[in-house]
């Protein structure tokens, strides 16, 4: 995620440049596919809102997007809260799209549910290390916490991930 | 367990190979269209932060003239009372001891008010007239 820190891009460039890896970091914190759609066109959208004001010389670009990201998620899960309440079954029904089954790519699908065996800070910290192509120091700087504790959590949250991989194969 | 790559078991570091590699992008239905529709937003005029200001700005600064015209009006604006017959009391003042009290007539074609001051009389006169003398001038 390393750029040059001064120069601002256009807007194209910073789109095609980040979509992969902010999507891929807001399919591992929430789960489906059609839910990250939805999140990450809010997080484009916030973006394209704020670019003007937006200071190349105070950051990243990366770190400034996955900053809304980050927050268009939180949101995304307290719009969400309220569905709490229903059986597992419809949840699950009502995250997964319509043509889920019909996914090609099962190695993803299998990632995808497995992530879902995970608790929040794992999934988040995953979703920036490997969806955000963070290193760990990076992530740590984003998540306020220290390195080494990253590189814990990381560690924990693949023996975590691969159980759940192993029990669904 | 610090976490670095070379420090994962074999099958913890070939998971985190597979991780890696998985762009779940792929999966995403929205990305082309996302991109056309916010570049095309991005491409269209926006609309100043401060419009909304500005307007309000606008709209106060075209109010304020007939605003301070109808106060000033107002303001100038003798108030009248109406007195013991309904004929308006006037702000007038005589202050000088030489003013008598006014006399109130009643006269053929109305009613009059004189008050006389320092030897002069002053009237004031309500009379039907027609539309014939509305131009004529009396004198006393």
């Amino acid at each position: 995620m390393s750029e040059h820190p001064s120069r601002r891009p256009d807007f194209a460039e910073l789109y095609d440049r980040h979509f992969a890896p902010v999507y891929n970091y807001v399919l591992y914190r929430v789960g489906d596919a059609a839910a990250a759609d939805e999140v990450v066109s809010r997080v484009f959208e916030r973006a394209l809102d704020r670019f003007g004001g937006y200071d190349a010389r105070r950051g990243e670009p990366g770190a400034w997007l996955f900053g809304i990201a980050r927050n268009a998620v939180n949101d995304h899960f307290r719009a969400r809260r309220w569905l709490a309440w229903l059986p597992d079954e419809l949840v699950e029904r009502a995250d997964a799209p319509a043509s889920d089954a019909l996914v090609a790519d099962e190695e993803r699908r299998g990632l995808r549910l497995a992530l879902r065996g995970l608790d929040a800070r794992e999934r988040e910290i995953l979703a920036l290390k490997f969806g955000g192509e963070m290193t760990n120091r990076q992530v740590a700087s984003h998540l306020g916490l220290g390195e080494s504790h990253v590189g814990v959590i990381v560690h924990r949250a693949l023996k975590r991930l691969r159980a759940e991989l192993e029990e669904r194969a | 367990m610090s976490g670095r790559f070379e420090d994962l078991d074999p099958d913890d570091r070939e998971l985190a190979r597979r991780l890696s590699r998985a762009d779940f992008s792929a999966d995403s239905r929205v990305r082309e269209s996302l991109r056309a529709r916010l570049l095309a937003r991005g491409r269209a005029p926006r609309r100043s932060p401060l419009a909304p200001a500005l307007t309000a700005a606008a709209l106060a600064a075209l109010l304020v003239v007939p605003l301070r015209t109808f106060l000033l009006r107002t303001a100038a604006r003798p108030r009248y009372a109406r007195g013991e017959h309904g004929l308006p009391v006037l702000p007038g003042r005589f202050d000088s001891d030489a003013a008598g009290a006014p006399v109130v007539e009643e006269t053929a074609t109305g009613r009059r008010v004189v008050w006389n001051v320092d030897g002069d009389s002053y009237i004031l006169e309500s009379r039907r007239i027609t539309a014939d003398e509305l131009f004529v001038v009396r004198r006393h």
